[in-house]
């Protein structure tokens, strides 16, 4: 396993810049998450790494060494596909040791290596089926046995749970962590669904319009968001927002009589350049406490629905024109019509630049 | 196994419902299909007398005198001796079966290079061999009996294979193109990860997995060829002449003897009725393009 480090990497399709400039660097042993919607280059970067696509600029160190314009049979790297690409002729041992017999390794060593992958793995009963046949968690097992069999230095996975369902999807997410975590391999991983790069990664880097629009810790994204855009996406149901007008402490909500006034010192100096202009307040559903009695700084507002959500419900308010989420549990009884009290809480709540989305204080 | 309990009842109801429409059209559609065959079969057995016989005869003696007659001359064609018969079915064999074997050869490389490779004039010349195959015949006969004569290849089995490669290469690289299609080119990337070269991708993987498409086509061009009558009759005249022209002569030549006629049929019929129960499945995969699958 190696550190793999990108510098400025851009790939240009013509006129589309697919990646514009992705620099990360990855330590050895980490899972790096690239999130994103589609078609904002993640798929791209990963494709770089593996050498399946030529980078127009930048470059790609494994280590120290620099490998953007090897091929892919020379990078050793292991990829597991989106539809897992096992090869429908082969039997499970075929295809695992398809890799291993690329570079002519002795049989005895290649005894060794599918022992030791079958453990990990739990292979035992199927190395003679049809990998075609097999279901789908089978299929994905295998497809990471010849993805790491071979000790590469890095473990690249496109989507590797997007064709599972979704019970079974959250099942082979806890595995998949695991294993990362016992095989220690060095560990990119693409998807576009944030609750996997929340439960999976050691570091999200979240990209959109092929630049990384923030990098961190799940902890750090989530909670300290570096754009609207992220903190709506991040989270099961995203962060809310409001536009706001701020005025010496007071944040008047638009397209609404309420005003809240802040009482955070360190917001004050942050915002002075914002006196009298437009900002976003930005705030986690959970973070919002709801009371039926008028509370200093709360806000009254109509219940527009309840969804309850198992152990919680999610709350809808509108809020000027916008539909405004908060997470709940059940102590207090709620009917849609009837107006509770909104209390924020000061330490969770995020501000953004109106024009730009980029944050003020997170 | 609750749900193959469950799909097997509804196939049951399903057949119990329909088997008698089932039965009603199987009989009519084979009456179409098999009973020409079975009636070409059985004249081939019957002497003169039982072949114009009004009712038709089902039972009768059987002779294998016509099947002799094809390859050994009678007392009227001039005495003992072996007819062409032979040499006309070897030649068939080899033209079609070469003929064959290069277009799909060149079909299943060139297939490949249109389905995974961008290249100038990729789509114009897609067209331009499958154009090949709308001409008919008669359009291009004249050029090509003129080029073979200039050449040296006319009634040649070189020229023949020649022609049937080229007549078949733009189907074979059309059926290939389609079944290369329909696979993901993950499988070619996974093969690039997993450290193997291009060439031995194309071998490794991606032929296993056409090895339908390469019966398929070969069922095609083998059974083209085998078939062909236009370019045969008017570029052969003796030593690489093939069967069809071979039996249509022979329809001329010594009056209507039908039961000869009918043993020669059946002889044609013969390769075209083996190949077929063999790659049966495989032939139908090749008529949809891939498209129900590859397996």
């Amino acid at each position: 396993m190696a550190r793999v480090r990108l510098e400025s990497l851009k790939k240009h399709y013509g006129s589309v810049r697919a990646i514009d400039g992705v620099s990360i660097n990855i330590e050895s042993g980490q899972l790096v998450v690239l999130l994103g919607p589609s078609g904002c280059g993640k798929t791209t970067t990963l494709r770089c790494i593996a050498g399946l696509e030529q980078p127009t600029m930048g470059k790609i160190y494994f280590d120290d060494r620099e490998v953007t314009h090897l091929s892919p049979s020379e990078r050793n790297v292991g990829m597991v596909f989106q539809f897992y690409a096992l090869y429908p002729h082969m039997n499970v041992y075929e295809n695992i040791t398809f890799p291993l017999r690329a570079c002519r390794v002795p049989r005895k060593a290649i005894e060794t290596k599918v022992k030791e992958v079958v453990q990990i793995f739990q292979l035992g009963g199927l190395l003679r089926y049809k990998a075609s046949i097999l279901p789908p968690g089978d299929q994905q097992r295998v497809a990471l046995a010849r993805a790491v069999i071979r000790d590469p230095n890095v473990l690249l996975l496109d989507e590797p749970l997007s064709a599972l369902d979704e019970k079974f999807r959250e099942e082979m997410r806890s595995e998949l962590g695991k294993l990362q975590k016992r095989i220690g391999i060095t560990t990119i991983y693409v998807t576009h669904d944030q609750r996997e790069a929340m439960a999976l990664g050691d570091v999200i880097v979240v990209m959109k319009d092929g630049v990384i629009v923030q990098m961190g810790s799940p902890e750090e994204l989530y909670e300290h968001p570096q754009s609207v855009f992220v903190g709506n996406f991040l989270g099961t149901p995203g962060m809310n927002f409001v536009e706001c007008l701020y005025d010496n402490g007071l944040l008047f909500l638009e397209g609404t009589e309420h005003r809240l006034s802040l009482k955070r010192s360190d917001l004050f100096a942050k915002l002075s350049s914002y006196q009298g202009k437009e900002v976003i307040l930005g705030i986690r559903p959970e973070y919002v406490s709801l009371f039926e009695k008028s509370f200093e700084n709360g806000l009254s507002i109509a219940i527009l629905a309840i969804e309850p959500a198992g152990r919680y419900r999610l709350v809808d308010f509108l809020i000027g024109e916008r539909v405004f989420r908060v997470r709940t549990d059940w102590s207090l009884p709620l009917i849609v019509g009837h107006k509770v009290y909104l209390y924020f809480s000061e330490d969770h709540i995020c501000l953004f630049d109106r024009s730009s989305g980029e944050a003020i204080v997170t | 196994m609750n749900n193959n309990t469950y799909y097997e009842s509804i196939i049951e109801r399903k057949s119990r419902l329909s088997v008698i429409t089932r039965i009603i059209i199987l009989g009519l559609f084979l009456s179409f299909t098999v009973f020409p065959l079975f009636w070409l079969f059985l004249s081939s057995l019957k002497d003169r007398l039982d072949i114009f016989a009004f009712p038709p005869r089902f039972l009768f003696n059987p002779t294998v005198e016509n099947y002799r007659g094809l390859f050994v001359k009678t007392f009227l064609e001039g005495g003992a001796g072996q007819t062409d018969f032979a040499l006309c079915l070897a030649n068939s064999f080899i033209t079609a079966g070469l003929g064959t074997f290069f277009a799909v050869v060149l079909g299943v490389m060139a297939g490949y290079a249109c389905s995974r490779f961008h290249f100038f004039g990729k789509n114009d010349y897609l067209f331009f061999t499958l154009s090949t195959r709308m001409l008919p015949p008669v359009a291009v006969i004249i050029p090509i009996y003129i080029m073979f004569s200039r050449l040296g290849l006319q009634d040649t089995r070189v020229g023949m294979i020649l022609l049937y490669t080229m007549a078949n290469l733009g189907l074979a690289i059309w059926i290939m193109k389609g079944f290369y299609d329909s696979i993901p080119t993950q499988y070619e990337e996974a093969g690039l990860v997993d450290g193997y070269t291009r060439w031995q991708i194309f071998w490794k993987i991606i032929i296993p997995s056409v090895r339908g498409g390469i019966a398929a086509t070969m069922g095609f061009c083998f059974i083209f060829a085998w078939n062909e009558f236009t370019f045969a009759s008017i570029v052969t005249t003796r030593y690489a002449k093939t069967l069809p022209p071979r039996i249509a002569a022979a329809l001329g030549a010594a009056g209507l003897d039908w039961g000869q006629v009918a043993a020669a049929g059946f002889i044609l019929i013969i390769p075209v009725l083996v190949l077929f129960i063999f790659i049966r499945n495989y032939l139908l995969m090749g008529m949809t393009f891939g498209v129900l699958g590859r397996r």
